[in-house]
């Protein structure tokens, strides 16, 4: 098979997907005072906590819906879906939602806080235990140090497959 | 071998390509099915029209196969529009297998893929339809051929000369070995009686395909002398000699169309030159772009966000007005308002008629469907279709399309009897099923109603029991009108048998919950021995709907106002209890009460709290059931957009989706057919 691509190309697009496999770029959030990361090209946008329009009949880890700039966005509690204790609305809940873009579908994650945005490079990033995390692993991709911390990186695409569909 | 095939069409052209495609191959069936009501000139010239189009439509393409079968159907329509080729019965099964056949291979241009099917086949048969069909009729075919001012004198001067001008129609038999030869024996063997004036095809332009022949005779001998010659010659199908003195005169005004005088000439150029005229001026006055229908999606949601902001606009402005008066250019924002409102409201109604469709375009696919369906079936059914120019939003139309085929389907299956057993209680053999659309109150009501045997309530009472669904007792209290209701539950039509005979087939639980998802109502009635009626009642648009907004712990809900016969405040309501569940009587009419203070009660709801609002009743109606819905409290009307709840969520009981309101608030759209659904269901607990 002939390359149609000239040979002195071939080395920096390499050299690029090799960067991108090598290191990736993720926003850092809290729930339950743990650290997650989810990869920053699903991230839309980041807001504050808005009001909320409960959906009766809605599965419970559906915390309801939200207008995001004239679209009705559902919004999903991630504690709710990890089985984690539901926080104590009364404690004045700074919350933001995380607007993610899975298959074309909007949908807010609510989450304590955005810690930071950073790269992480791919040595880093181990595959996940049970034994260092409260979350099911099957939603995660893998476990990642940074600064000393554990991060858990989510698999949003298994998180949300079950009923995207 | 590599089934990949390759047209010679774009993805960007396609869809366009596709639509042209779609409409020919649609005129062309319905142009067949009215061929065999009545084969008017009108129909026919829309035929030919379709075929000649779509044969050149696969040429550009490409496609072989669609252009050699346009092509021979092109000339078969064309064979009819003259009046030599009757549309009977067989020609029509045969057109409409070929127009089924065309099909096919359309979609081989969607996907490329081969589908293996033969068109020669096709092509052969039609031919011979043709061959032979025009053999059996239309002696005054001969008159085509004209002649040239040289014949035309040669003519006069052979009368004159004392011989006879006989007129000639030879078509040798489908089967002969080379037929093109035997027209070529039969030209010599009269050239040696006398003169040929005039020959179609002339004997240097025969070729292999040529099968028939037509010539102008000048000879000496009579009629009887040339036919005893020409049954010499083998291989003709048939021949006719016929004497041609008195229409010389005509033939030679022939080349002149305007003074024709030829009755059968007169009348197809008579119903051909405002045809012509209608073409032409359809090219000349081409006003009309084509749209995607994902572009018109989004305009929608445009205007959508535009009547939005209007609301919004209207709320500012009342607020500014109570805080500062007329003053302070507030007066001037009021009338820019109002003007921006009407504009709105313009736009809106535009962008609405754009989405909009006469649903002939879905109705024209059933004379087709009935037709089979009755032939398989060997029943004779007449479908008589009113108000096709109806219009209707096209995502309804095409929402529709499979419920309609189903209740179409169960009126010939089910509903008719065979022409014996109609015949035997006195009905016309032929049923008659009749669809109709009309715009009613806002909404569009579609029927489809046939003349057969009906459902039998005490049938259906049987199998509800057999069948394990309700009990004796529960029988007991339904009257006849509830209990062919149950025919739309999916379990009665597990007992098919029974069903079948009662009537009606399965799915008709399906065919409701389709109608229903689009916010509309399925109701049936039924006279045994008389038919049965469907009455399917649905919205105009399903983008944009007015609604009545109430509040229910806390949340602002939507309900569609079409669905709403009244409201009054829970106070002044007269409370009586049935059975033990609370209703009350309105207009000496008792409506269950459904609270959906407790239905649309929720864990992460903020405890109930006296707001010191009145709480009221919404007295709303879905096809039968009328209910009596409790609220915290009426906030008035508006129309809103509709969007749905995102997949996220899935199917809620009691919602079908949810708007954003002026104030940049959600509300929740109450779907009052699964709301009463729940309810019923509940109740029967």
């Amino acid at each position: 098979m002939n390359n149609p691509l000239p040979s002195y190309l071939l080395l920096p697009t390499s050299y690029l997907v090799l960067l991108k496999i090598m290191e990736e770029q993720l926003v850092i959030f809290r729930l339950n005072n743990e650290a997650y990361g989810i990869n920053v090209a699903q991230v839309q946008s980041i807001i504050p906590l808005p009001d909320i329009v409960t959906i009766p009949g809605a599965p419970s880890f559906i915390e309801g819906v939200i207008n995001l700039r004239g679209a009705v966005v559902p919004v999903v509690d991630l504690r709710a879906r990890f089985g984690l204790p539901v926080a104590d609305s009364t404690n004045g809940r700074k919350a933001v939602i995380i607007i993610i873009e899975l298959h074309k579908l909007q949908v807010g994650l609510i989450v304590d806080k955005v810690t930071e945005v950073t790269k992480m490079p791919a040595s880093a990033i181990e595959p996940p235990s049970a034994l260092l995390t409260t979350v099911d692993t099957a939603y995660l991709r893998g476990i990642g140090k940074f600064k000393n911390n554990l991060v858990i990186l989510l698999d949003l695409e298994r998180i949300f497959s079950d009923f995207a569909g | 071998m590599n089934n990949q095939l390759t047209f010679d069409i774009t993805a960007d052209e396609l869809d366009i390509f596709l639509e042209d495609v779609n409409k020919c191959l649609g005129d062309m069936e319905s142009g067949v099915l009215n061929l065999e009501q009545q084969a008017d000139t009108e129909t026919l010239n829309s035929i030919f029209r379709a075929a000649h189009t779509l044969k050149a439509l696969a040429g550009t393409v490409g496609h072989r196969p669609m252009t050699e079968l346009t092509h021979m159907l092109e000339t078969i329509f064309d064979e009819m529009r003259d009046g030599r080729m009757m549309p009977t019965q067989a020609v029509a099964d045969e057109l409409l297998q070929a127009i089924d056949l065309l099909h096919t291979l359309r979609d081989e241009i969607i996907t490329h893929q081969a589908s293996g099917v033969e068109v020669a086949p096709y092509v052969d048969r039609l031919q011979v339809l043709q061959t032979a069909s025009t053999v059996a009729d239309s002696p005054e075919l001969s008159l085509r051929y004209t002649l040239t001012p040289d014949q035309t004198t040669l003519c006069q001067e052979v009368e004159s000369s004392g011989q006879t001008m006989l007129q000639i129609e030879i078509v040798v038999a489908p089967d002969a070995f080379a037929p093109a030869a035997r027209l070529y024996q039969v030209a010599v063997a009269l050239l040696e009686t006398g003169q040929i004036m005039a020959q179609q095809p002339t004997l240097a332009s025969l070729t292999e395909a040529d099968n028939r022949m037509t010539l102008l005779l000048a000879t000496e001998l009579d009629i009887a002398d040339i036919e005893t010659l020409l049954s010499d010659i083998d291989d003709l199908a048939s021949f006719q000699v016929e004497p041609c003195q008195d229409q010389a005169p005509s033939l030679m005004k022939e080349s002149k169309p305007s003074t024709v005088k030829d009755s059968s000439f007169s009348m197809k150029e008579s119903a051909e030159s405002p045809k012509r005229a209608v073409e032409h001026h359809a090219e000349s006055g081409d006003t009309s772009v084509r749209i995607n229908i994902e572009r018109l999606d989004k305009l929608m949601n445009l205007v959508g966000e535009l009547v939005t902001d209007r609301t919004r606009l209207l709320q500012i402005e009342e607020m500014l007005q109570a805080q500062c008066g007329k003053g302070k250019g507030v007066g001037a924002l009021s009338q820019l308002v109002a003007h921006f409102g009407q504009v709105v409201d313009q736009l809106q109604e535009e962008v609405m008629h754009a989405r909009v469709l006469p649903i002939a375009s879905l109705f024209n696919k059933f004379p087709r469907l009935v037709r089979d369906n009755a032939r398989t079936l060997d029943k004779q059914a007449n479908l008589i279709i009113e108000g096709e120019s109806t219009e209707l939003d096209r995502t309804i139309i095409q929402a529709i399309s499979d419920p309609l085929i189903h209740l179409l389907r169960n009126a010939v299956g089910h509903g008719l009897e065979t022409p014996s057993e109609r015949q035997a209680v006195g009905k016309p053999p032929t049923g008659t099923i009749r669809l109709t659309a009309a715009p009613v109150k806002g909404q569009i009501v579609i029927t489809v109603a046939d003349d057969g045997r009906g459902i039998d309530p005490t049938l259906i009472r049987q199998a509800a029991f057999k069948g394990g669904l309700l009990t004796e007792e529960e029988l007991a209290q339904l009257n006849n009108e509830e209990i062919i209701d149950l025919i739309f539950r999916p379990n009665l039509s597990t007992a098919r048998q029974v069903t079948e005979m009662s009537g009606r087939g399965v799915g008709l639980d399906v065919v409701r919950t389709n109608i229903e998802r689009l916010s509309g109502s399925v109701v049936v009635t039924s006279e045994v021995g008389q038919g049965t009626t469907f009455q399917l009642t649905l919205p105009l648009t399903l983008a944009l709907v007015r609604t009545m907004l109430v509040t229910v712990c806390h949340t602002m809900y939507a309900i569609p106002l079409t669905s709403i016969n009244g409201a009054l405040y829970l106070a002044e309501a007269k409370f009586i209890t049935v059975k033990g569940k609370p209703a009350i009587d309105w207009q000496n009419e008792v409506l269950p009460l459904l609270d959906l203070r407790e239905v649309f009660d929720h864990a992460r709801l903020p405890a109930k709290s006296v707001d010191g609002s009145k709480p009221s009743v919404v007295l709303v109606s879905w096809g039968k059931h009328r209910v009596g819905l409790v609220v915290d409290k009426i906030i008035g009307q508006q129309e809103i957009v509709v969007k749905s709840l995102s997949p996220l969520i899935g199917q809620v009981g009691g919602l079908s989706g949810a708007t954003i309101l002026g104030d940049g608030g959600i509300a929740l759209i109450i779907d009052i057919a699964g709301l009463i659904h729940v309810a019923l269901q509940a109740r029967k607990r």
